[in-house]
């Protein structure tokens, strides 16, 4: 420990004016570009605003998630929702772990699948869509081209036009972008498991299931949690692939709630009941961040 | 130690296999975007497909930036008249997210710095603001936020969306790079600045050229994310003078007609500034990622 003099700052001195001083900006796009909208935004959900009848506005207090809780349509896009999240995040998960554990393993060719892999985390998820359209698309798609070419299909399917197919159309294009994000992340993790561990479990005679089980994944088990929280965030504001591929369709067979959001605000310009759904995704999403947020914490306090 | 060697093989064999059914899923896709966007209408439509484009041209692209053969641009204002949107997008594309990348090292290193360095307690909740703050779905603040655009007259142009992207981008950016200053040792810096030396110039001369990896793994993190972003650019922007090249890009996927080889061409355009950055910093972004997501 220093003996502080006066005369002159020690290095570790607290400096709270400094330090609010060089947050200020941060903080001052937080309040303009946040803050105020969240608020903004509750305020518009407790009234009934409908663009198009503007000498209607008015306060009608719960009235819109009164409506919304009641109304077939959410339930239907909830559950589509939880269909997506579910189907894309455990997929994502699964491959992107596969393929950390892979690219941990030494084999000719992993440096070229490394180069690669980060190639669909940085395509625009509306470049996503379009190429999962185009793949996917009923007369000339790759997909039915080569499904018909091995005989495994008699005639091509029209894959986002079908209510069967079309939601996990939508699940295969998100779970593609994603992967590598996963993979990234569990990787990192994987590098961190000290070598000893294995040796040790070697020395035992551990199977290597049994090393899998009993050393990796206890070790991996903080990394996939947090990658599952990330994407079931990511999962719940998904719009942009559902904009290009499905637009909620057919019928309403890809509706997920945030695709109702979108819908009801700027194709209904229904403002109040539009910001409502928002805030019921909200509300979802808060509920994760917590856990979230005290997962890092403890880890930060734990790792001091 | 006296593994048989054929086990070894067979171990190896099995990886590579795994590894090429991962190669065809990853990069199969983006390779087929990239074939197709090399293919002539007739070729696209050809059946059964060619795997790989028998006479590629690059004629996609010149009509894109018209500066094909004025038949080639005939045709293509008849079929997808929106190809001609994409030379102004790719111009505002640049452009905001530029200025994205630029604003938030201006913003994020300063919060940072104090973050790592200014020893405050206070700091702890306001970094656990900014983490909160990037769990806000950005559909719930779309809509006030465009209220506000309209009031104050900022819709449809570049500005609204580098503001709205600033918020996505700089609390995550602050969050990289004040694990990235905690890692790296102060007493560099402690010692300087005993010897003398203003706060100021430890950090021009000491901690940010340090940093450097840090600083541009937000950069290009921040850059990414304004650049491929959709919500805030289809609601806010309404003609060539602000459209991004993503909405472009979708106002494709409404229309009836086949047009894959325009739209695969906008594709790949929109898709390579991303491309080309994860490919040259692969190893920042990975790095910056595993610390904003793993060590917190």
């Amino acid at each position: 420990m220093l003996t502080r003099r006066r005369g002159w700052t020690a290095p570790n001195e607290p400096q709270p004016f400094l330090f609010f001083v060089l947050n200020s900006p941060a903080i001052l796009l937080l309040i303009g570009l946040v803050l105020y909208p969240i608020i903004y935004s509750l305020w518009l959900s407790l009234h009934s605003y409908n663009l198009r009848q503007p000498t209607r506005i008015r306060f009608i207090g719960l009235d819109n998630y009164a409506t919304i809780l009641s109304s077939d349509q959410f339930w239907s896009a909830a559950g589509n929702t939880a269909l997506f999240c579910a189907g894309s995040i455990s997929l994502t998960v699964l491959l992107g772990t596969l393929l950390a554990l892979l690219l941990n393993e030494p084999f000719p060719g992993r440096g070229l699948l490394r180069a690669v892999m980060l190639l669909p985390w940085a395509i625009p998820p509306v470049v996503n869509g379009l190429i999962w359209q185009w793949l996917l698309d009923g007369q000339h798609g790759l997909i039915n081209a080569l499904l018909l070419g091995a005989g495994i299909l008699d005639e091509p399917q029209a894959w986002l036009s079908k209510t069967s197919t079309a939601m996990p159309a939508l699940i295969v294009a998100q779970v593609w972008n994603h992967v590598p994000f996963v993979a990234v992340v569990m990787l990192a993790a994987l590098q961190t498991v000290p070598e000893e561990l294995y040796e040790a479990a070697h020395l035992e005679g551990a199977s290597l299931f049994q090393r899998f089980r009993y050393v990796t994944l206890p070790w991996l088990s903080h990394a996939l949690l947090l990658v599952l929280v990330t994407q079931t965030m990511v999962a719940l504001r998904t719009f942009d692939i559902i904009y290009v591929l499905t637009g909620g369709g057919p019928g309403s067979a890809t509706t997920v709630v945030a695709w109702l959001t979108y819908v009801t605000t700027f194709n209904l310009t229904d403002f109040g009941r539009g910001n409502a759904y928002a805030y019921l995704i909200a509300l979802v999403t808060m509920c994760l961040s917590l856990i979230y947020i005290r997962l890092l914490w403890k880890r930060g306090e734990a790792g001091r | 130690m006296n593994r048989s060697s054929t086990a070894q093989r067979v171990r190896t064999g099995l990886l590579m296999l795994a590894g090429l059914l991962f190669f065809i899923f990853l990069f199969g896709p983006v390779y087929w975007m990239v074939a197709t966007s090399l293919m002539t209408e007739t070729e696209m439509l050809a059946f059964p497909p060619h795997i790989v484009p028998q006479a590629p041209t690059i004629r996609n692209y010149l009509t894109i930036f018209g500066i094909g053969d004025p038949e080639w641009l005939t045709i293509a204002n008849n079929r997808a008249p929106a190809v001609f949107d994409i030379v102004p997008a790719m111009r505002n594309s640049l452009l905001v997210a530029t200025t994205v990348a630029l604003l938030n090292l201006a913003i994020a290193t300063p919060a940072a710095y104090a973050f790592a360095r200014l020893n405050v307690r206070a700091g702890l909740p306001l970094l656990m603001t900014y983490l909160a703050v990037r769990m806000i779905p950005p559909i719930m603040i779309v809509v006030p936020l465009f209220l506000v655009m309209r009031t104050i007259g900022l819709i449809d142009t570049r500005a609204s969306l580098v503001m709205v992207y600033c918020f996505f981008t700089v609390p995550f950016s602050i969050w990289v790079l004040q694990s990235y200053f905690k890692a790296m040792p102060g007493d560099l810096e402690d010692a300087a600045l005993i010897d003398g030396c203003s706060r100021w110039e430890t950090i021009r001369y000491i901690l940010l050229p340090l940093a450097r990896p840090g600083l541009t793994c937000v950069a290009i993190l921040s850059f990414m994310g304004a650049w491929s972003e959709f919500l805030f650019a289809v609601v806010f922007t309404k003609t060539q003078a602000s459209k991004t090249l993503p909405v472009v890009a979708a106002s494709f996927a409404d229309s009836a007609s086949i047009q894959f080889d325009y739209v695969m061409t906008a594709g790949v355009l929109t898709a390579l500034p991303p491309f080309i950055l994860a490919l040259f910093f692969q190893r920042y972004i990975v790095g910056g990622l595993a610390a904003g997501a793993v060590k917190g």
